[in-house]
């Protein structure tokens, strides 16, 4: 079965005067059609980088190593117009300063539909009234088409964006912490809109997020990143719950929430390491309460659970999981 | 260390480390390039009587001779040697260049750091000025003051930094706006730090490279102006700088007499002048922003 | 502690004019907090609450009303009471990438409010700057570093330790934790915690997230376009909300994976876009557009701020009923 994401040993690196950075080491994924996957870990662990990837917007001198295919095609291998016709049509991005990416000058209307003309040879007349139909997808009133970026809100200017995003019907959906930047009300909105349209349109997401208690509402599967690599991934729920790397275990454990006051969160000891000059064991060794020689000596292999999650270490947590 | 630096230590003194700026500068091909410039320029300057063959003000020769093994540009009008008029020229605009440069950059600053951070009225008045000053038709104030104070040099720095600092100051103004929102600054002033302290010791610190960048600029301003005000008269007889050796050469047909060398040459002298300058310039740029430093955490 | 010692805000009131409107930021706040307090003081963006800390920092001039410090007005306060007072509430900002200077090397930083307010030798200054750097876990050798060194968890723990330097009564963080990572948060908020419980010291921590408040704080303040809308101990508001605002605020507040939430909804008739309504315009209660429990009254009159049994107060006309 292949997905409609296939990562194979891909590797983004990034020359620097300093050496090389891997900003992703590695990371071998499969993503299931009409799913929600996320992506979650904290900055620098190359999470943002997948998802430029995935669009094929991996900058010079930067360069990736390995596979990325998206919907059956080789991202890698694109040349510039086949990538213009590929992006937005089959797949689209929702950033977290998208909204900041609006042209000031012209009004709503003219850039939703101008996404739509670029890619598909509809009259301007037809092309507005799809806008109207994208607004009501993503719950604005049509009086917005008329409106400029600095007359909407934050949460308004992010729905427009993805409104920008499900235009032309992609096949993938890439939304790197789309709800960042909003209040906490707004945050939930907007994601329930997301979700909504997703499995009206049956569409893949790819959620990226440092955010677990976001990801724990929002996502079917979750890939756990740390330094460019994956340290477990699986069904959200499984993972969420139950963590089998000391790493996710540690994260969640750091997660401040509400249900935690009066009892002590701890933080993770130490900081990561420099992602130049990797180093050749378990990356995550130096700061984990369970490791042992063994995780020094070298990177951990993939192992299987019962319950179908892979685990990239010597000592998984959780136990009932075990293959 | 850097608590028992000299105060010009500190204000040179790169984010990057502890490396000096000239040795960090030496290490940027440009950088390398530009100082190699200048320096050359600058010993001909401080040597001009060794290496001149004659005084400049000296009739050695017959009038309008062209270049020639003993004369290498030829004589002008009067019979003087324009290598040697070169040569102790380039003393002159040299001191133009630089003193000019200081002044302006002196008065630029105080001037654009004052007005953004006291803002209000202080700041109004100031910026008005400015504007004035900005207005004045240039030429029309030269032209006066030449007739007040007569030709020499000191009227050509007068009017040079008189007319460079504004639009420095305005440079310096909005950048020291936008500093002055940072947080460090308001780090700064919550940890009881007084206004004068705040002002050169916080802000200021973190614009030298664009007022060096810039006082490298002012340099060839300096000299530029120099040449031109040569033309309307302000420029003294009885000595010689780059400008007023092109002007002579300019009033006396040189290109009728002895070829292309004596207008060319001048000319030449100015933009490589300006090459070193902005070469340096940038390098300097280079080095003294953070993002480019070589070490990291 | 002694009476009187405390921080008080009287019909405090602060006005921006944005976009061609004017806006409130402050709105009549009138609060009291004890110097050896652990407050938080929550609302979304746009509630006041970042203003409200610079202007008991002096950093905003009120428009109306005004604050006492230990019953002394300082509005009035001449420069030595000034310096007195910096001595004694010293704040944490939120950007700790912004609030290092980057001419300046640890040292150097740590030691400006020791010169300026403590009138410290030089001798001293290095002295109480290492012992600094000890409390907060860094290492002495990072006083002759500059901020591109550090990394933001490390600049963020030299942030407190200058606030620390001249041993303040009170520390007003404006969220602290906001631009790190959630690993990195944890131990920050553990240690302002730590640090306030063994210098008998207060602190005001400002932050959109109901849960990093709950963790930190005794007692929560709920901000909403610039006026208070509850002010309560932190286990009473948790567990038994009174404003609808407050309820809405911890029902979206991050939660343990698989622990149970209840999402309380807003007013639909907003077309469930909480981003559609500008509360200013609004004449009575500010939250009234988005509020089910809405009144007639509540688009009239503008709640007052009134006592609510147990201690707490809430400006509701039709609170939620206590447990």
């Amino acid at each position: 079965m292949s997905g409609i994401v296939e990562l194979a040993d891909l590797k983004i690196i990034f020359p620097t005067s300093r050496g090389d950075v891997n900003a992703v080491d590695g990371v071998t994924l499969s993503v299931e059609e009409g799913s929600v996957f996320g992506i979650a870990g904290e900055s620098g662990c190359g999470k943002t980088t997948i998802g430029l990837a995935l669009m094929g917007i991996i900058r010079k001198p930067g360069r990736s190593e390995g596979g990325i295919r998206v919907n059956g095609k080789d991202v890698s291998s694109m040349k510039d117009e086949e990538q213009r016709l590929f992006r937005w049509k089959e797949v689209s991005m929702v950033f977290q300063g998208a909204m900041n990416s609006l042209n000031p000058v012209k009004n709503i209307g003219y850039q939703i539909a101008e996404v739509i003309r670029d890619h598909s040879q509809v009259t301007r007349q037809k092309s507005m009234e799809m806008a109207t139909e994208l607004l009501k997808k993503v719950r604005l009133p049509a009086t917005i088409l008329d409106r400029f970026p600095h007359q909407l809100s934050g949460g308004q200017k992010q729905r427009v964006v993805i409104a920008m995003a499900i235009a032309l019907n992609p096949k993938l959906i890439i939304a790197d912490e789309p709800t960042t930047a909003l209040d906490v009300v707004s945050q939930e909105y907007v994601l329930q809109m997301l979700k909504a349209v997703v499995e009206a349109s049956n569409s893949t997401v790819v959620l990226i997020s440092h955010d677990l208690s976001l990801l724990a509402e929002m996502c079917d599967y979750i890939a756990i990143m740390y330094l460019g690599k994956i340290m477990e991934t699986g069904r959200a729920e499984d993972i969420l719950a139950n963590p089998s790397h000391p790493y996710t275990l540690a994260l969640l454990d750091s997660n401040i929430t509400i249900d935690k006051r009066g009892k002590k969160v701890e933080s993770i000891p130490g900081y990561p390491p420099s992602p130049i000059n990797l180093p050749r064991n378990c990356r995550f060794s130096d700061r984990c309460a369970f490791a042992t020689s063994e995780c020094y000596e070298s990177e951990p292999p993939p192992t299987t659970m019962k319950d179908g999650r892979t685990v990239y270490c010597y000592h998984p947590r959780y136990e009932d999981g075990e293959g | 260390m850097t608590e028992s630096r000299s105060r010009f230590a500190r204000l040179f003194h790169t984010e990057a480390g502890t490396d000096t700026v000239l040795l960090r500068l030496l290490h940027s091909k440009s950088g390398l390039v530009g100082i190699f410039i200048l320096a050359a320029l600058s010993a001909v300057a401080l040597l001009s009587s060794f290496i001149a063959p004659y005084s400049p003000y000296a009739i050695v020769a017959s009038p309008y001779l062209p270049p020639s093994q003993s004369h290498l540009l030829g004589t002008d009008g009067l019979g003087r040697d324009i290598f040697s008029q070169m040569i102790y020229g380039t003393r002159l605009s040299l001191e133009i260049g630089f003193v000019s440069a200081v002044g302006i950059t002196v008065i630029g600053t105080v001037v654009g750091v004052v007005s953004g951070f006291a803002g209000s009225y202080v700041d109004e008045a100031l910026m008005r000025f400015v504007d004035v000053m900005l207005v004045i038709p240039s030429i029309a104030f030269m032209i006066f003051v030449a007739t007040i104070m007569g030709p020499g040099v000191v009227s050509v720095l007068t009017v040079i930094i008189v007319f460079g600092w504004p639009p420095l100051s305005r440079m310096i103004r909005s950048q020291t706006l936008s500093i002055k929102r940072r947080g460090f600054v308001e780090s700064a002033v919550v940890s009881g730090s007084p206004r004068y302290y705040t002002l050169f010791r916080v802000i200021l610190p973190n614009m030298t490279s664009l007022i060096v960048a810039n006082a490298m600029l002012a340099v060839i301003y300096a000299i530029i102006a120099d040449a031109s005000l040569a033309f309307i008269g302000l420029a003294s007889t009885n000595s010689y700088s780059w400008g007023s050796v092109l002007y002579n050469a300019q009033i006396e047909g040189a290109i009728y007499h002895n070829g292309m060398l004596w207008i060319t040459l001048p000319g030449v002298a100015i933009a490589i002048t300006g090459i070193a300058m902005t070469l340096i310039a940038r390098a300097f740029g280079d080095i003294t922003d953070p993002r480019f430093s070589t070490e990291g955490r | 502690m002694e009476k009187g010692e405390r921080i008080e805000l009287k019909e405090a009131s602060v006005n921006y004019s944005t976009g061609g409107r004017n806006v409130a930021a402050l709105d009549g706040v009138s609060i009291s907090i004890g110097l050896n307090e652990r407050v938080s003081v929550v609302g979304e963006s746009g509630a006041g609450k970042t203003t409200l800390g610079r202007a008991v920092l002096g950093l905003v001039r009120l428009d109306g009303g005004s604050i006492e410090f230990m019953g002394k007005d300082m509005g009035r306060m001449r420069r030595r009471a000034i310096l007195d007072f910096r001595r004694q509430v010293q704040p944490v900002f939120q950007d700790p990438y912004d609030s290092m200077n980057p001419t300046q090397n640890v040292l150097q930083y740590l030691s400006m409010p020791q010169r300026f307010l403590m009138k410290s030798s030089r001798a001293e200054m290095r002295e109480k700057s290492e012992s600094l750097l000890e409390t907060m876990g860094l290492e002495s050798d990072m006083l002759w570093k500059y901020p591109h060194q550090l990394s933001g968890g490390q600049k963020q723990r030299i942030a407190i330790a200058r606030a620390l330097a001249t041993e303040p009564r009170f520390i007003i963080a404006d969220e602290p934790t906001s631009m790190l990572d959630a690993s990195a948060a944890a131990g920050i908020l553990n240690l302002l915690r730590k640090l306030a419980v063994e210098r008998d010291m207060g602190y005001m921590l400002v932050t959109h997230n109901m849960g990093v408040a709950a963790y930190s704080a005794d007692r929560i303040i709920v901000m909403y376009s610039g006026r208070v809308v509850e002010d309560q101990k932190t286990e009473s508001i948790v567990t038994s909300p009174r404003h609808p605002y407050t309820s809405v605020l911890i029902g979206h507040a991050p939660v343990s994976a698989g622990v149970a939430v209840n999402r309380p909804t807003e007013l639909a008739g907003s077309d469930a876009d909480p981003d559609a309504i500008d509360p200013w315009k609004l004449a009575g209660c500010r939250y009234s557009a988005r509020c089910t429990r809405r009144l007639d009254e509540c688009t009239r009159v503008v709640p007052e701020l009134k006592e609510t049994g147990g201690g707490g107060r809430a400006a509701c006309h039709n609170p939620l009923d206590a447990e």
